[in-house]
């Protein structure tokens, strides 16, 4: 169980690393694509396509991270409401809500991302980009997420179990 | 429309128990469809995904949050409290417009409220503390003035708007520029005839009071310059809003390492940004699957034919959101708040012809109204983080900018043109 938190954080924080570069490549991509075209008179084909397939891999791959760091907004009152006993079974229970939907999402994406490169499906842009290249991201971010939602029902029912 | 009360009953249950806005939005959605229609789930879940994260709009969103990040790691907003110090100590009600003044400027840059008003508040709340400044007029103008940051360009709020209701985010942008400054000019009102009798602050910001009026102000200026670029790459027409929010982050860049000559300084903005991108990217993409659901299941149509058929009028309607959002304000974030209500109020401000980028301004008011109302406005509890005063006393420090809120709201509602005068002119 230990083991499988470690990885989950591990993995989270590589992943947001990754989004992180991923952030800086976007800032290159429509740099280039801004003064590319403003002062030196050349269209990149590929700025706009990629910018937004890399942004979309940004939020996926940052999203583990920002739900194991509780920046996901969730309504506090009740659960300051409530009691106790009350307030640990509930958690429990929202955090097993959390992994079914990630694991939906997950699911959904993966299968879309394996339908593209089976049907070898291509982006309408330009760079005509094979599509399963930003879906694999997407997919491999929600896989990530699945195992953070994990990480937080595990570490609920640890604490529901010592009574904390 | 028997699967509307459905869904609300669980999107509520689920948010209720602690599930996280987005999953709780996502998982509404798609039980509603499960149910009541038989389609693929899987490909409508994929496609609310795909859709979502690589609209170009977004590109906006993230990369405002990434200027934000950075300008925080660099530490700007000290600098701008000792600029501001030494003029607005000479103001009755003295260094609290450094809240107000701070904030505006900082929500030229900064798109959050919440940011807003974390980073002025640590910087001018124990400052004006050491000062011997009334703690309800500190923590209450700070509560207050925060909001600015939702309403004045770059707005992170106006973007998600923008992008659910397909509307111009500049047009968005333009019309938050006159209420915000209408709110500022309040809140300095307020404090100026209400706060008058304050400590001279002549000590103020660390000794930059006795460095004279101009030197400070002149430190400040790569970030007014910062402000003033992205605002006339904005309404100059020179840009879109992913090229103006461009120029904003290769602005911060040049700021941060101009104050504090790390690299590192960059990295930690990228780093700090790109959680609050993915928290809003996933809430964007929760609300896309509800509103999936909603369109699916002939929802919108029958809200948009209920409405119209209910004979409300379009003031009995707005006042009615102006209740419904206040209240529900108080026991939620705004803008999950807004996500969550959105699809369903689409259609009706179609049918009732409200202008989306007048509505858009609206909604933003009431859940500025809503971040400093307790139990659960997100400014309060961001204050009382940093300076531990209780929730209540905040708010009771905060309820005259409230007043200012309401007051606005009337205004707009009573002179549309204060909304829509800007878009217009500049179209």
């Amino acid at each position: 169980m230990a083991c499988l938190r470690r990885l989950a954080a591990a993995l989270a924080k590589a992943l947001a690393v990754t989004a992180a570069l991923g952030l800086l490549i976007l800032v290159l991509l429509l740099v280039v694509d801004l003064f590319g075209r403003n002062l030196f008179g050349f269209t990149t084909t590929f700025a706009n396509e990629w910018s937004s397939f890399v942004n979309g891999a940004v939020i996926m791959l940052a999203a583990p991270l920002a739900l194991l760091k509780g920046e996901h907004i969730r309504v506090e009152l009740v659960l300051m409401l409530r009691s106790r006993r009350l307030g640990r079974i509930l958690t429990l229970l929202a955090d097993a809500i959390c992994v079914l939907v990630a694991a939906y999402l997950c699911y959904a994406v993966a299968a879309m991302a394996w339908e593209s490169l089976v049907n070898d499906r291509r982006s309408t842009w330009v760079m005509r980009t094979p599509l399963w290249i930003p879906q694999a991201a997407l997919a491999a971010g929600a896989a990530a997420l699945v195992l953070a939602a994990l990480h937080h029902l595990l570490s609920s029912f640890v604490s529901t179990g010592r009574g904390r | 429309m028997v699967a509307v009360p459905v869904i609300l009953v669980l999107l509520f249950g689920l948010l209720a128990i602690g599930v996280i806005v987005p999953f709780a939005l996502a998982a509404s959605g798609m039980v509603a469809l499960e149910i009541y229609k038989s389609l693929p789930l899987e490909r409508i879940v994929s496609a609310a995904v795909w859709d979502t994260v690589t609209t170009p709009e977004l590109l906006a969103l993230s990369l405002f949050i990434l200027m934000a990040e950075i300008l925080l790691a660099s530490d700007a907003a000290r600098l701008l409290f000792r600029g501001l110090a030494p003029f607005s100590r000479r103001l009755p009600g003295g260094l609290l417009h450094v809240n107000v003044i701070g904030c505006a400027i900082f929500a030229a840059v900064c798109g959050s409220s919440a940011a807003t008003a974390a980073t002025i508040g640590k910087i001018s709340v124990p400052q004006l503390k050491a000062l011997g400044y009334s703690s309800r007029w500190s923590v209450g103008s700070l509560a207050g003035s925060a909001t600015l940051g939702l309403l004045i360009p770059p707005s992170i709020i106006l973007i998600i708007y923008g992008v659910l209701m397909q509307t111009s985010i500049i047009s968005l942008f333009l019309a938050g520029i006159v209420p915000g400054l209408l709110l500022a000019l309040a809140f300095s009102t307020v404090l100026a005839v209400f706060a008058r009798r304050q400590p001279d602050g002549a000590a103020a910001a660390g000794g930059a009071a006795e460095e004279g009026l101009w030197k400070p102000l002149l430190r400040t200026i790569p970030i007014l310059l910062l402000a003033l670029a992205v605002i006339v790459a904005l309404y100059g027409g020179y840009a879109s809003p992913t090229e103006a929010a461009l120029v904003g982050v290769l602005g911060a860049i040049l700021v941060a390492l101009l104050l504090t000559r790390r690299i590192a300084t960059l990295a930690e903005g990228f780093f700090a940004a790109v959680r609050p991108i993915a928290m809003l990217g996933l809430i964007l993409v929760g609300a896309k699957i509800l509103t999936a659901a909603f369109a699916y299941l002939g929802i919108s149509r029958e809200v948009a034919a209920y409405i119209g058929g209910s004979g409300f009028s379009k003031t009995e309607f707005l006042l009615l959101i102006l209740v419904l959002f206040v209240a529900l304000g108080c026991v939620m974030d705004g803008l999950s708040l807004l996500v969550m209500t959105l699809p369903l109020l689409a259609p009706a401000l179609v049918t009732l012809n409200i202008d989306p980028v007048w509505f858009g301004i609206f909604a933003v008011i009431l859940i500025e109204i809503g971040q400093i109302t307790p139990p659960v406005g997100m400014n309060l509890f961001v204050i009382r983080g940093m300076t531990g005063e209780p929730i209540s006393a905040i708010a009771a420090g905060a309820w005259p900018f409230m007043a200012c809120l309401l007051a606005l709201v009337a205004a707009i509602m009573t002179v549309p043109e204060i909304v829509l005068f800007l878009p217009g002119a500049l179209k």
